[in-house]
């Protein structure tokens, strides 16, 4: 009598549970292929257009108008309240006004340029997260991208034209001190109004430049702190 | 590999077949891969790349670069501008007063560009940052995956 009964195949045969998980595996590559790859290769695309000129263009371009406008508005208000446009203190509140805008305007490109090279890093890292299967953070639109921007570049326009006004209002508290210093200041040729201003008028508008001046260089050389 | 996958097309078997289950298994992780190496590993190349000291300065510069371009015509816009607003009230500049406006925008232009660069440049450095580490820019850092 044999006991030999071990002589069949040693092969191990795949069981139920093997076979699902293959039929399941090649079911869910098969929707990937369908359904997520195509929305991947617009997205992938997408973010290719961000990286370009184009489109730091086009959010600098939208941020600096938007800042502009907001000025603008100022502008009108100021020019409609009331001042002497003859008058020097009119043609210098104007150059002072226009420089705000100015400034407006590049902070605004500059900023808009800056978030949208954010904005393709950021997708760069979101196609990575859905290489390696993880989720991928929501992107900021163009419009916000440029909202933002120009929101930025106002408030620091807005800033520096406040400082402007302050300093303005704080030229009366000077007069009386500063009227011989302002007589010399016209005497060396520093001022253009010499010749339609007050003596008053003609000092404060050195110390006025210096002081816009200062608070930009003053900003620059400020804390370190994360761009908003 | 961006057309559609037949994965059986690879595989020549279903699952049912002999070691159908291994081998489909098998053909999935290899499609996988496959998929990761030729569609999204480029793109963690060209990331590290610009995550790299010389990647950021590249960008940083071209940022910086266009910013000094933008400037360019700051002092002829805020002239004209200016020019333009006294001519709306039936007024022209003396000479005295475009001098004045010049140099006001020259000072700044000047002060304007310093500050802006300046931005550029804090948030270029805070911006590798949060490359290499994670934050605000990216789910994962490239380096640091604490998370």
């Amino acid at each position: 009598m044999s006991g030999g009964g071990g002589g069949g195949s040693s092969e191990i045969r795949e069981t139920e549970a093997e076979k699902a998980l293959a039929e399941v595996a090649a079911a869910k590559f098969d929707t990937y292929q369908k359904h997520y790859k195509p929305l991947e290769a617009q997205y992938r695309d997408r973010v290719d257009d961000i990286g370009g000129d184009n489109y730091q263009n086009l959010v600098s371009g939208m941020a600096a108008n938007q800042a502009t406008a907001g000025l603008r508005q100022e502008s009108k208000d100021m020019y409609q309240g009331g001042l002497n446009p003859n008058s020097g203190q009119f043609h210098k509140k104007s150059a002072v006004l226009n420089n705000a805008i100015e400034k407006s305007r590049q902070a605004g490109m500059a900023q808009g340029q800056q978030a949208a090279q954010n904005a393709y890093l950021s997708g760069m890292a979101n196609i990575n997260a859905i290489g390696t299967g993880q989720e991928a953070a929501a992107m900021s639109s163009t419009r916000s991208l440029a909202d933002v921007s120009s929101r930025n570049a106002v408030m620091d326009a807005r800033s520096d034209f406040a400082d402007y006004q302050n300093s303005q209002a704080n030229k009366g508290a000077l007069v009386g001190v500063a009227a011989a210093a302002g007589k010399g200041y016209m005497a060396g040729g520093g001022s253009p109004y010499a010749d339609q201003a007050s003596s008053q008028y003609g000092l404060m508008q050195g110390s006025e430049q210096s002081n816009m001046i200062g608070t930009q260089m003053g900003f620059a050389g400020g804390p370190i702190k994360p761009y908003q | 590999m961006s057309e559609y996958i037949n994965i059986y097309d690879h595989i020549n078997a279903n699952v049912g077949d002999d070691r159908g289950a291994e081998k489909t298994q098998a053909a999935v992780t290899r499609a996988m891969w496959d998929e990761y190496e030729s569609t999204y590993l480029p793109y963690l190349t060209d990331l590290a790349q610009i995550g790299s000291r010389e990647g950021q300065q590249e960008m940083t510069d071209d940022l910086v670069g266009g910013i000094k371009d933008n400037y360019n015509n700051y002092t002829d816009r805020v002239t004209g501008r200016t020019e333009r607003t006294s001519q709306r009230y039936g007024l022209s500049q003396t000479p005295r007063q475009s001098a004045y406006t010049e140099r006001l925008a020259e000072l700044n232009k000047a002060a304007g560009l310093n500050r802006d660069t300046y931005k550029a440049r804090i948030d270029a450095a805070n911006r590798t940052e949060a490359l290499l580490t994670g934050g605000a820019l990216s789910k994962e850092g490239l380096v640091d995956n604490r998370g």
